[in-house]
């Protein structure tokens, strides 16, 4: 049964069973590639699709199932054969060295030597072979910038780049674009779609942003629970039918109604300053409001948001919660006069993913649970099980550790580490990013009920319908400014690029 | 075997149990096959040896748990240790009363401590470096306070602290119990935790991270100064040249046991193992007649590997 196949796909997975202890992380799973596609693979976080790469990329071993390339059968051990293979896997994080120059990083590795004896690398020919490659492949970049200094973007280019040094027939990009700004996405989706149309090379592509579909894919593949749910013509598959396939019944509306405002104030913020970051910001959040915050990378965001928490030192500015004028000079006076900032990265800042969920719950809250400096343990075990239950954190117990926690319920114990601590004002940096479908409306869950409990809170996001959906009022910010400010149902997604860009570089959507 | 496998899996250990186990077991192994092979090791004089030797070495590795557990490495304990023990023993033959004496070390110690904290929280060099040049630093103190001056014959009252087995183990007790009540009880202690696993996480929840390195410092100081203190009484003699290389001793034992080099993990439970599987192996060495050299060899390579097989669990972590 092995020969119905050929060589009509360049990779073809079959039955590819893969258990891990209690868990049956792929179910007899099928996966053909055809040369020349983007193939883009779809599933809500859990649903098998980095079990897969990793079975392909030889991270993993394969209980059971077959894999063959171009029609021949072959045993993946380790991540070496599938080099040897010409499969090639970038990953979210960026793997460059980033002191390093494009040519050099290239070649990382596989430095075309003058005496191999001797360990001399030839370096004319490097950058020979590099310049080649990148004109090769249309890739305009320039072999001698430091990597470092180049966009999120050319990085991920210059990381394709390096794949096309070994003859790669199939490249995997897990989630490249959750990273990347919106006009950059296409810069990318170029080199993608001239790699594939020119020299017949395909790509895996592994996305949560379900529009992408469409604009990169030939045909996507949906994993459901570890099972190939179908393959399909991206032509066939609208919005709809695609998350229906994913979550396996029918869509449930994605973004809550929002509830009035009361008319205290939460927050007021004037003239906030921060040299060469933040230029004078003035904002009011009142309870129960959300303030939505967005505009591009590098737009000062986070900057903004880490300043009212105390995180960064201001130039200049005042802060009022709840009309008090308060003085944030640390996080800790932050956190006492009710502000709690939830960071973007969750991963590294907004969790010690070694520890509990209780462990992690109590951080902010240890001055409240204890007497004359002794930790509360019973109050501690009773609250952070009621905040368990109060936001569904599912989990065996409030001692399991964070990092087996999937991102939803990572981002759930974040926000019930801060309810704990009682605060007044939460900001949420990129509050669902790298979130699964589910798992954002559950945020998005958690967020309401903070509204009704009279929190306001400021949401920096970079997706503009999280932006548009989620906010009572939105700011849009250019280099450390705010430069418009949209009621809710005002703009669209468009308005707000328009105004996130500006005039000066706008041409290139 | 899976039938075997699922029988094990039912045997469901106290997270508190499994932790400890490996170097439990490490511990039984090593003092069996030693048990076996050296027939004077199986006595009580050379059991009770062991603990007394340990004994010291543990006061000192229980600060060392507190600041490993927060990420605040301290090369310089052994210094501290020395520092201490002369400045008692200063103030003893001065004719300070015993107690006061006593605390006057332990003082010093505390002092030593706060002094790493300050420079490490406020230059922000790293520990390694900045306990590397108080260790020279803190020698030199010792010198200075002790170098050329007798002090030795001090009151009963005094040697009774380190004498026999019981002085040292009794010390023992109690800087366990101070160290396991601090991390375990307190808040200080549970920030330890937080600041060790990630110390912006800790930060941005509002801990005062500088604050509190300080304070693991001095315990750190504390608890190396009881040690020197302890020893002091022991051979009834102050010596500015005491305890050299000895920070290295208590990391390995603290590591051994399974306290994370670079923080977040650990327990002082963890240390009493650890320092005594340290003691048993440098004993049954002893015992077993392997010359000086070739022992120091040996515990560098279990040092060697007790930080490797954390950093390889950190990667099965990650």
């Amino acid at each position: 049964m092995g020969s119905s196949s050929k060589d009509q796909y360049v990779v073809e997975m079959k039955n590819i069973v893969k258990k891990f202890p209690g868990v049956l992380a792929l179910d007899h799973v099928n996966f053909q590639i055809r040369p020349g596609e983007v193939h883009v693979l779809l599933g809500e976080n859990g649903a098998g699709k980095s079990t897969l790469i990793k079975v392909l990329s030889g991270a993993y071993l394969a209980d059971e199932g077959e894999i063959y390339i171009e029609g021949q059968k072959v045993d993946i051990k380790s991540p070496h054969t599938a080099i040897e293979q010409g499969l090639r896997f970038i990953y979210q994080e960026l793997s460059l060295v980033k002191d390093l120059d494009i040519a050099r990083n290239m070649f990382l590795g596989m430095e075309p030597m003058r005496s191999a004896r001797l360990g001399l690398v030839d370096w004319t020919k490097l950058y020979a072979q590099a310049g080649e490659l990148l004109q090769r492949f249309h890739i305009d970049l320039d072999l001698h910038k430091t990597v470092g200094r180049l966009s999120v973007t050319q990085q991920k280019i210059v990381e394709i780049a390096r794949a096309l040094t070994t003859q790669a027939k199939l490249i995997v990009l897990d989630e490249p674009t959750d990273v990347l700004e919106d006009q950059s996405r296409h810069d990318l989706f170029e080199v993608i779609r001239r790699l594939k149309l020119e020299h017949g090379i395909s790509f895996v592509y592994i996305s949560h942003r379900y529009r992408e579909v469409h604009e990169v894919g030939d045909r996507v593949t949906i994993l459901r629970d570890g099972q190939n749910e179908g393959t399909y013509d991206v032509k066939e598959l609208d919005f709809d039918a695609m998350i229906e396939h994913m979550i396996g019944g029918q869509l449930k509306k994605q973004y809550p109604d929002l509830t009035t405002p009361s008319q205290d104030e939460a927050l007021r913020v004037e003239n906030l300053s921060r040299k060469g970051v933040l230029n004078g910001i003035s904002l009011t959040i009142k309870k129960g409001e959300i303030l939505g915050v967005t505009g591009l990378m590098g737009a000062g965001k986070t900057e903004l948001g880490r300043a009212i928490a105390g995180a960064d030192s201001l130039d200049s500015g005042d802060i009022y919660v709840h009309g008090q004028k308060v003085k944030c000079a640390n996080p800790e006076r932050g956190i006492k006069n009710g502000i709690a900032y939830l960071p973007e990265d969750r991963k590294v800042l907004g969790l010690i993913q070694a520890h509990s969920i209780r462990s992690n719950y109590a951080l902010p809250s240890l001055d409240r649970l204890s007497v004359a400096g002794l930790v509360q343990h019973h109050r501690l075990d009773q609250e952070a099980q009621e905040y368990m239950m109060k936001l569904s954190v599912k989990a065996p117990s409030m001692n399991t550790y964070v990092r087996q926690l999937s991102g939803g319920n990572q981002q759930k114990v974040v926000v019930a580490k801060w309810l704990g601590a009682h605060a007044k004002v939460l900001i949420f940096d990129e509050p669902t990013r790298g979130i699964d479908i589910n798992g954002k409306r559950e945020i998005y869950r958690v967020m309401e009920e903070l509204l009704e409990q009279g929190v306001g809170i400021l949401m920096l996001t970079s997706d503009y319908t999280e932006a548009l959906e989620m906010s009572h009022r939105i700011i849009v910010m250019r280099r450390g400014s705010i430069c418009k400010e949209f009621k809710r149902g005002e703009p669209q997604e468009t308005d707000i690029l328009r105004e996130a860009i500006g005039e000066v570089d706008g041409v290139k959507v | 075997m899976t039938t075997l496998a699922t029988r094990f899996k039912k045997v469901q250990l106290a997270p508190q149990v499994r932790d400890i186990l490996p170097p439990l077991v490490g511990l039984v192994l090593i003092t069996a096959v030693i048990g076996i092979l050296a027939p004077t090791f199986r006595q009580w004089a050379a059991i009770a040896n062991v603990f007394e030797n340990a004994s010291i070495l543990f006061i000192m590795a229980t600060g060392m748990t507190v600041a490993l557990i927060a990420n605040c490495l301290d090369l310089s304990v052994g210094s501290t240790y020395a520092l201490v023990s002369v400045v008692t023993g200063q103030l003893l033959i001065n004719q300070v009363p015993v107690p006061l004496a006593v605390l006057g070390g332990l003082v010093a110690g505390i002092l030593c401590g706060v002094v790493n904290g300050l420079i490490v929280t406020q230059t922000g060099i790293p520990a390694l470096i900045a306990t590397l040049g108080t260790q020279l630093a803190f020698r030199g103190v010792a010198n200075m306070i002790g170098a050329a001056v007798d002090m030795s014959r001090f009151p009963p009252e005094f040697d009774i602290l380190g004498s026999g087995t019981w002085g040292p183990v009794i010390n023992c007790i109690i800087a366990f119990g101070v160290v396991w009540f601090f991390l375990n009880k307190t808040k200080l202690g549970f920030h330890a935790f937080a600041i060790g696993g990630n110390e912006e996480v800790a930060r941005l929840a509002g801990i005062p991270v500088n604050r509190n390195k300080i304070i693991y410092y001095a315990i750190c100081g504390l608890m190396a100064g009881l040690a020197g203190i302890v020893y002091t009484a022991r051979v009834d003699m102050a010596a500015v040249n005491r305890g050299q290389g000895m920070e290295l001793w208590a990391i390995a034992g603290v590591v051994v046991g399974g306290t994370s080099l670079v923080g977040g993990v650990g327990s002082v439970v963890k240390t009493i193992i650890g320092v005594l599987i340290i003691s048993v192996l440098q004993a049954g060495m002893i015992h077993l007649h392997v010359p000086s050299f070739w022992q120091q060899v040996a515990t560098g390579a279990l040092i060697i590997v007790a930080v490797w097989l954390d950093f390889l669990q950190r990667k099965t972590r990650a």
